[in-house]
């Protein structure tokens, strides 16, 4: 039976993201096996690119896959996957189900399968190494100099054909259609260096006729191996940090469940657990799904998903999401989303997805590499020319080895693969610390972007405050004999029949008081002016001044501490019992904690802050002094967020807009980059290009502050693996020769071309200390 | 320079030339490989 395939939705496919997704259209991830360079992937993705049917197509080196959008009608995905075999690399087509876990688990076993592979023939072809330098000088005065040669070829070819082999036939496959890479560069030079070699054990009189004595780089043929198959195992645990923060998440999902199925309690594999089941956690277990609580308190410790550190206290009613620990007391939860809709798969689904996705910056890199293979092969030649007619005309005694030596260090020494690392390692590492700090960055772009942006567009409620009203007040009329807390039990206890936001943020704070609620007896709300009902033998009336004004209570004593708080952007609501004046309390949707905070740290990184609200003037102006935010537009409709943000990038501005992501979608969808705060339900479906997992404008800081110093890091990576081969390749060539005498041997050549790429792997790997929260 | 020398350089300018007209403007020419359906299904 044919496989059926996994089509990924092109909103959720951030590689491919060049153009806007056309109905029809569908895109396909296919993993690809072999590749080692930037022009490995520059020839996979011009294959795919050259297909008919096909609209778009983006190879990551990093994730070994490549994203396509074609047209189905045009091109199958089968055909894709041939395309690319007959390239020379290995496909095969998705598995059936997206699995994020299961997939993860996959490239983690693919990769410590490549690294033992690596280790073991770098050190069989190290040691070969050794005993090929070593050997010839201990041996010289005991046999005859053609059979250590002997030894050594038949060493050689054991090398190059076990430890070596994928070097010359995944060569051989580029050349085949026309393409060369770090393959064709390390099987030109080795490959050279070889049949220089066996000409001179076989035929030595060849040599020795024209004056050349007859050397051999077998122990160089051997040492360059050895050295590229370390470098190369260095890269690939490198690589494999890079991902270590995309395996911390995939690895919190806890592999069992407690389950209650007819009144019992079972242990059944996650998997097994059904959407409405009641699932027990007892304190210290990882919570295998998310779910609704029914019953019992804890609190929990979110900080692998929010980066939040304390732990959040849940009740019955709360959320909570699977991969989290419940810390202190035992929770029963009904399972809501499961498998693939789970947060924490969407988490781990969406950072794959990022970590595979390509930089603007990357494109650089891939034009320089889709020709440095061939021009590199260019100067060998020019090198080998130069260098023979020189050492002729100067009457060198062998102007062709000399020659030989430094083409075969040019060849050697130039790599592609710190050009093709510079940029998807830094946007891995990146999005990796983000998502342990709680900010998911969607892809390369959107990190890119985010590094330049220069103004910040708030939304009021949710975004800088917290978005739901607090009681922040009680105010007892004077003269009156009740303290705050009774005041606020009797209105609370009114309040509990009423279903208004205010009436809601009353009774909370009643109930995180511990305060007693009588039950209302003859309920009434008046629309518009608040409610009255009997409390504890008292007639309890609470509302605005207009309701008090009606029943003929008179509020002039409070009045001031009204107006004061109207000014400062709070509701109040004024309490009467037994038709006497007693008391006000006053309702506010407050700033978050930090948002001060963020705003200023903002500003001191030269952004502009600019508040967006639909609130009156007043009460955007209230918030906005609080919170330190001098830029305010009020009495905003969402068609006309969206206008105020075209408008900004008009003026050249490069906006962010940080909303709720649901209300402010279109603004959001508008600004360069959108960021959509403390969410946490439905990740993949917003279109935000950042989410912030935590309700704190900080996480802005910190998603501003990683992506320019993710911009940093892979400019820096970039500049050194340019300069690395802009300087090499002419040392390697010997320009420094007739002022210095230096020349490079190729043994060193491809030391330094091993760890070029090892060293831009562990620059971007610094981005894991960058301080995020 | 002696004739070796005008050989060399002949050769090594024919060999660029080569090198890149082989991977910029045939691999142009050169047909993309266009694989049959029945080619890489993965069945199970």
């Amino acid at each position: 039976m044919v496989r059926q395939l996994s089509i990924v939705d092109d909103a959720t496919t951030p590689t491919v993201a060049s153009s806007a997704p056309v109905p029809g259209e569908r895109t396909i991830r296919i993993p690809v096996s072999g590749m080692t360079c930037a022009a490995c992937q520059a020839r996979v993705q011009r294959t795919l690119q050259r297909q008919p049917g096909v609209v778009d197509a983006g190879v990551n080196l990093m994730m070994h896959d490549a994203t396509v959008r074609y047209s189905p009608d045009a091109v199958s995905p089968e055909q894709l996957v041939a395309a690319i075999r007959d390239t020379g690399y290995g496909a095969e087509l998705p598995p059936a189900v997206e699995d994020a876990f299961a997939e993860q688990e996959a490239r983690d076993a693919a990769q410590a399968a490549e690294l033992a592979t690596l280790k073991r023939k770098a050190i069989v072809s190290g040691t070969g190494g050794a005993i090929a330098m070593v050997a010839p000088m201990v041996l010289m005065p005991l046999v005859p100099h053609g059979v250590i040669n002997a030894v050594l070829l038949a060493l050689t070819i054991l090398v190059m054909t076990w430890a070596g082999r994928h070097f010359y036939t995944r060569a051989w496959a580029a050349f085949r259609h026309h393409s060369a890479d770090m393959n064709t560069l390390i099987a030109v030079g080795t490959g050279a260096a070889f049949v220089y070699s066996l000409i001179a054990t076989v035929a030595p009189q060849f040599f020795l006729r024209r004056g050349v004595a007859p050397d051999v780089y077998y122990e160089a043929v051997i040492v360059i191996i050895a050295l590229i198959l370390t470098g190369n195992a260095f890269e690939v645990r490198a690589r494999t940090a890079t991902s270590a923060a995309l395996r911390a998440l995939a690895g919190l999902q806890p592999t069992s469940a407690r389950v209650v199925r007819a009144g019992q309690e079972l242990d059944v594999p996650v998997a097994d657990v059904r959407r409405g089941d009641v699932i027990v956690v007892r304190p210290g277990e990882r919570l295998p799904t998310d779910g609704e609580v029914l019953e019992g308190e804890s609190a929990v410790d979110e900080s692998m998903l929010t980066g939040e550190s304390a732990p959040v206290a849940k009740a019955a009613g709360a959320r909570v999401i699977g991969g989290t620990i419940n810390r202190t007391g035992a929770l029963r939860y009904r399972a809501t989303t499961l498998g693939a809709d789970s947060v924490l798969a969407q988490i781990v689904k969406l950072m794959r997805d990022a970590q595979g996705s390509r930089a603007p910056i990357q494109n650089l890199a891939d034009r320089i590499s889709g020709v440095f293979v061939p021009v590199v092969v260019s100067i060998a030649i020019a090198t080998f020319v130069v260098w023979f007619v020189a050492g002729d005309v100067a009457g060198s005694p062998a102007p062709a080895v000399r020659a030989f030596a430094a083409a075969v260090a040019v060849l050697i020494i130039a790599c592609p693969c710190a050009m093709g690392l510079a940029v998807p390692t830094a946007v891995m590492v990146a999005t990796g610390r983000g998502a342990e700090a709680g900010v998911l960055i969607k892809g390369g772009e959107a990190l890119q972007r985010a590094g330049i942006v220069d103004t910040v567009v708030v939304d009021k409620t949710g975004t800088v405050t917290e978005g739901r009203p607090t009681v922040t007040e009680v105010v007892a009329a004077p003269g009156s004999t009740r303290t705050a807390d009774e005041l606020l039990a009797l209105v609370a206890s009114l309040e509990s029949s009423s279903e208004h936001p205010l009436a809601d943020a009353i009774v909370r704070r009643a109930r995180e008081a511990e305060l007693t609620l009588a039950r209302a007896e003859r309920f009434q709300s008046l629309t518009g002016r608040g409610a009255e009902a009997r409390v504890s033998g008292h007639e309890v009336l609470a509302g605005n001044e207009a309701l008090l004004a009606e029943r003929g209570i008179d509020v002039a004593p409070l009045r001031e501490a009204a107006t004061r708080q109207s000014a400062e952007a709070k509701t109040p609501v004024y309490v009467a019992i037994d038709g006497a004046l007693a008391g006000l309390l006053a309702v506010a949707d407050p700033i978050r904690p930090t948002s001060r905070e963020a705003i200023a740290a903002l500003r001191e990184r030269g952004i502009d802050v600019v508040m967006l609200t639909g609130d009156t003037r007043r009460t955007a102006d209230a918030i906005a002094r609080e919170a330190g935010i001098e830029r305010v537009v009020a009495g905003v409709l969402p068609e006309g967020k969206v206008d105020e943000i075209k408008r900004l990038q008009q003026a050249g501005r490069v906006v962010a807009m940080v909303g709720d992501g649901v209300n402010d979608s279109a603004a959001i969808a508008q600004s360069d980059v959108g960021i959509a705060i403390g969410t946490g339900t439905d990740i993949a479906a917003e279109a935000a290009d950042v989410v912030l997992m935590r309700g704190d404008l900080r996480s802005v800081v910190h998603a501003i502050t990683l992506s320019r110093r993710t911009m940093r890091t892979m400019k820096q990576n970039l500049f050194w693996a340019f300069v690395y081969n802009v300087v090499g390749i002419p040392i390697a060539a010997g320009v420094l020769y007739p002022a210095f005498g230096w020349l490079l041997s190729p043994v060193i050549a491809s030391a330094a071309m091993a760890f070029s790429s090892v060293s831009v792997v562990t620059n971007s790997l610094r981005l894991r200390a960058v301080e995020v929260g | 320079m002696s004739a070796t020398d005008w050989l060399v350089i002949v050769a090594g300018l024919a060999a660029i030339g080569w090198v890149n007209w082989y991977f910029f403007v045939a691999s142009r020419r050169t047909d993309i490989p266009q694989a049959t359906p029945a080619a890489g299904v993965a069945e199970e």
